[in-house]
Formats: structure tokens, C-alpha cells, sequence
């Protein structure tokens, strides 16, 4: 059964479509990556999927289930998580807080405080310290344990490597392999495109609020991204429009 | 030993002053409200305890455990017909639906009990008048220590549930970011509700303490809100042992305040905490906030 399907989903704010007729599904253990310049659309979708944000048209399902009037706390209770854009961790709560909150009653899996620190093993010296004083790289690895203590199937990261120092993404990726690994369904938002390459299954590209190139990430290269990143047809973009607008590296 | 004294005596009153101002500072950390109503929800708890009483001629510390299953069932009710709405539509209007309900309760109250004034003391047995003379011209009052003592196990028992349970870091959590609790699968409506539920539970208990001390009527919660919102001032918005602290220096203002005039007593609370008001900075931060 598809871990997740999105069909035809549409959100914004006020007249502003953010989300335009956006469709994909992904399957069980699968990584899709969401690639796109800042204001595509890649974290209201993410955000619309995981009931954050109200959706003005479309469906999403979850496990076979039509999660699409769901409140938040209800997707997460059915395996669908969220590590949003800055991470917002608890900042008054300690690390060991952070992930205890995130347990959800009643949902089973392999996912509790200790294997988080064997995948994050970062966070073991942390355990006692408040969130608020934490780099960004132990920042994000809280907040996805925490995500993973809900034991969700299906986890969505938005900017998983924004404002990290490289050593702590590669630390992050080599982490985020072994989710996949237990069969947790993945879907990021990145703006690295080599990572993207290297590390998921498929991509989605996102411009202006539509989906306007996918395909499998070893099929896709990096010119096509490049291209329906910045809208150029069959072309990579000029240098000049890349460092302007702040290319994917 | 007049000095000493009025620090004993006040100290011994802050414990009634920190009880009614904990629910009023819990709503406050968790919710961002301020319940204009929590006085007269005091009052309530105080006169049930008082028709328990009358009814079945019980303790009235006995009556005060009878009700608070009622009173922790009435907060979750409040908050689910009342201020979960009010919640969503902006600052103010929670102010004025909690407003409302202070009115309404007053009247309410007026209804069914008459505008008598009542009181717990006549039936709580020998405590009322028991007391020890610590040295001359020092005596403390046993239901004074007693009430300070229950105020500390509840302030006490207040903290260990939000530091330890699931549901007080829940509760936590939901204090410093809704919109995120609920992205880990947080319920942030039950929550505020269940914050209601403790708040006004403890409101209850603080009013039938009240209700034992001197005498209560249906008119008495805003006075009562007065305090307790004077002592959550003082002791520092949101932090629960900073309400005990806040509580024990109003009183200890009311009770010096009273030494050198009776009418003075209320007066001198109210110059504390318009001090605290003027000077921020003076706020008392012994504690740390619970969120």
C-alpha cells in the first residue's frame, strides 16, 4: 500500500496560491526529495500535508486513510510527523523533554529515547541540557528524534541541512539512511542538489506553487533540475541568474 | 517581636494568597489568559463545600476533597463551552468571556445561596482557635500553619506533575508553542482544558480555606481575584513558586500594613504591588517559570 498519496492538492494565504495541483505518492521506505527556490511552495506543501496548514483544495491520504480534514495532532497519531522549517524545539524543555513529548499513547514501534540517540548519537551528552542551548546541528537532530519518537511511516523534513555546518549534515544523512532502512517513508525539503542526488529515491521539483519536473533521481540530471528550478526550458540557466537568486549548490 | 510577628503572621496568610494566586498563574503560563472569573470560581468551590457541609454535616476539609472531582469536572467544562472559542478570536475577547462568566457565577450564586454571608470556621472543629505561642508576644495559629503546608504540597505536587508526567511536560511544551504541539501530536485544546480543570480545582480548595479563615458570599470573588492577582504580580508572571513567594510578601504587607493602622491592612498590599508595577525589575524571581 502507497505510505502516502497527494492528489491534486492546493493551498495559500488569502489570494496567494502557495500550492498549485500538486500530485505525487510515495511508496513504503522510499525517499522523495522537494527541490525549488525560496517562495516554490516546498514547505506550505509540507505543512499542508501535515495538517498545519489548510488546504483549499484535495486529498491527502495516509496508509489508505483520507487524512485531509485532520487536525495535526490527529495525522500524528496515524504515523504522520513533521520536522518543521527551524526546527522549533521546546526551548525551556531539556533535550530528554523534547523527545518524551514527542511519544505518542498508543502508537507502537521501534523508535523510543534510546534508539534515537544510537541513530542521533550526537544528542547523548545533550540529554539534560535545555534545547535554547543547543548548535544548530544538535538542534536538528532533537527535532527529528523527537519527530521519530511518534514512530511515524511517513516523515516529512523541511530544509533539512539549512544553516548547518557540513560536518553536522553529514552526520544528519548518515542517520536519516538508517530511517529508511527500518522502512520510514521520507520526504524532505533540501536545497543541496548533490545531496539530493545522492541521497533520495526521487525528486520533485517545485516552481511557483506546482510540481514541474519528477522523476528518479538517477534518471534526472543535474541540468534538467537546474532547469525546472529556475524555469528554463532545456537550458541551464546563465551564471549571472544563478548567483542571483541564490542557486542550489 | 512585633517585627518578627509580622512577618510569621503574613507568611502564614501568603499561604492562602499563593493557593487562590497558582490556578490564576497555571492559566496564565499555559494559556496567556487571565481569568477575571478565578476569584469568583473560589467562591463556588467555597460554597459547595459549604452546602456539603449543611447537607451532610461533614468537615469542611472534608467537604473540600468531596468537591474537587466536581470542580476539576467544572474547569474542563468552562474552558470546552467557554474560553476554548474565546481562544481563537484574539487576546481580548478571552478577557471579556472570563468577564462574563464572573458575573454570571456572582448572580448565579445569588440565586441559589441569598447575598447571607457564610463561613467554614464554625464547623472545621478545634483548628479555628488552636494555636502555639512560640515565644511572648509570637503565637501562630494551627490553621494558619496548615493552610501554608497545603499550599506548599500543592504548589509542590503542581510542580512534580508538570516536571515529571508525561502530561505536565506535555502541558509544558503547549505553553511555549502551540502551533508546534500540536505538530507532535500534542491535543493543544485538551490540554488547555485540563490546565482549566487544575486551576479552577485549586481555586475551589483556596476558597473553602478562605471560607474556614473568616466568611465568604457571593460577591467576594473579585476581592479574592484582587489578591491572588496581586501575589502572581509579585511573585513573577507564569513560575508557581513565585506565587507562594508573591503571596507571602502580600501578606506580609497586609499584616504590617494592619500594625500600624487596621485600615492600612489592604492599602499596603495594594502599594507593594503598584511598586512591582512601577519597577519591573523588582519582580521576585526566586523561582523559575514552569514553562
Amino acid at each position: 500500500m502507497t505510505a502516502l498519496s497527494v492528489e491534486d492538492l492546493e493551498a495559500g494565504y488569502g489570494l496567494l496560491h502557495a500550492v498549485r495541483d500538486v500530485t505525487f505518492r510515495i511508496e513504503p521506505g522510499e525517499t522523495v526529495a522537494i527541490v525549488g527556490a525560496n517562495g516554490a511552495g516546498k514547505s506550505t506543501l509540507l505543512r499542508a500535508v501535515a495538517g498545519a496548514h489548510r488546504p483549499t483544495r484535495g486529498r491527502i491520504v495516509l496508509d489508505g486513510r483520507d487524512v485531509t480534514g485532520m487536525p495535526a495532532h490527529r495525522r500524528v497519531g496515524l504515523g504522520l510527523s513533521l520536522v518543521p522549517e527551524g526546527r522549533r524545539l521546546f526551548p525551556d524543555l531539556t533535550v530528554e523533554e523534547n523527545l518524551l513529548v514527542g511519544r505518542v499513547r498508543g502508537r507502537q514501534g521501534a523508535w523510543d529515547v534510546w534508539s534515537v540517540i544510537e541513530a542521533f548519537p550526537i544528542i547523548e551528552r545533550l540529554l539534560f541540557q535545555k534545547a535554547r542551548t543547543l548548535s544548530g546541528g544538535e538542534q536538528q537532530a532533537t527535532a527529528i528524534g523527537r519527530a521519530l519518537m511518534a514512530n511515524p511511516s511517513v516523515l516529512l523534513i523541511d530544509e533539512v541541512s539549512l544553516g548547518l555546518a557540513p560536518v553536522a549534515v553529514d552526520g544528519l544523512y548518515g542517520s536519516l539512511g538508517a530511517l529508511t532502512a527500518r522502512g520510514t517513508s521520507l520526504l524532505l525539503v533540501e536545497q543541496n542538489l548533490k545531496r539530493v542526488q545522492a541521497f533520495a529515491d526521487r525528486i520533485l521539483c517545485m516552481l511557483e506553487g506546482a510540481v514541474v519536473l519528477e522523476g528518479r533521481s538517477t534518471n534526472l540530471t543535474r541540468e534538467q533540475i537546474t532547469g525546472a528550478y529556475f524555469g528554463l526550458r532545456g537550458s541551464s540557466p546563465p551564471p549571472s541568474t544563478a548567483a542571483a537568486t541564490g542557486a542550489p549548490s | 517581636m512585633t517585627w518578627a510577628n509580622i512577618v510569621v503572621q503574613g507568611t502564614l496568610l501568603g499561604g492562602v494568597y499563593a493557593l487562590l494566586a497558582c490556578g490564576l498563574s497555571l492559566m496564565f503560563g499555559v494559556m496567556r489568559i487571565i481569568n477575571l472569573a478565578h476569584g469568583d470560581l473560589a467562591v463556588v468551590g467555597a460554597f459547595l463545600a459549604w452546602a456539603v457541609v449543611d447537607r451532610w454535616g461533614v468537615s469542611p476539609f472534608v467537604a473540600m476533597i468531596l468537591i474537587l472531582p466536581v470542580m476539576l469536572v467544572l474547569g474542563y467544562a468552562i474552558h470546552r463551552a467557554f474560553l476554548d472559542r474565546s481562544l481563537r478570536a484574539g487576546i481580548l475577547v478571552p478577557l471579556l468571556a472570563t468577564f462574563g462568566l464572573s458575573i454570571a457565577i456572582q448572580n448565579l450564586l445569588l440565586e441559589v445561596f441569598s447575598a447571607n454571608v457564610k463561613s467554614l470556621g464554625g464547623n472545621a472543629g478545634r483548628i479555628t482557635t488552636a494555636s502555639w505561642q512560640l515565644a511572648h508576644g509570637l503565637t501562630v495559629s494551627a490553621l494558619g500553619v496548615l493552610i501554608l503546608v497545603l499550599a506548599i504540597v500543592i504548589l509542590g505536587g503542581l510542580q512534580l506533575f508538570l516536571s515529571r508526567t508525561s502530561s505536565g511536560r506535555r502541558m509544558r511544551a503547549t505553553a511555549q508553542d502551540p502551533d508546534t504541539a500540536s505538530l507532535v501530536g500534542i491535543n493543544a485544546r485538551d490540554v488547555y482544558a485540563r490546565a482549566t480543570a487544575i486551576a479552577v480545582a485549586v481555586a475551589g480548595v483556596a476558597g473553602v480555606l478562605v471560607a474556614i479563615r473568616g466568611t465568604i458570599d457571593p460577591g467576594a470573588g473579585p476581592t479574592q481575584l484582587i489578591f491572588a492577582f496581586e501575589a502572581v504580580v509579585i511573585g513573577g508572571f507564569g513560575s508557581l513558586w513565585g506565587t507562594l513567594v508573591g503571596g507571602i510578601i502580600l501578606g506580609i504587607a497586609q499584616v504590617g500594613g494592619a500594625h500600624i493602622d487596621p485600615q492600612y491592612s489592604i492599602l499596603a498590599g495594594h502599594l507593594v504591588f503598584l511598586a512591582v508595577l512601577v519597577r519591573p525589575r523588582a519582580r521576585v524571581a526566586l523561582s523559575r517559570s514552569f514553562a
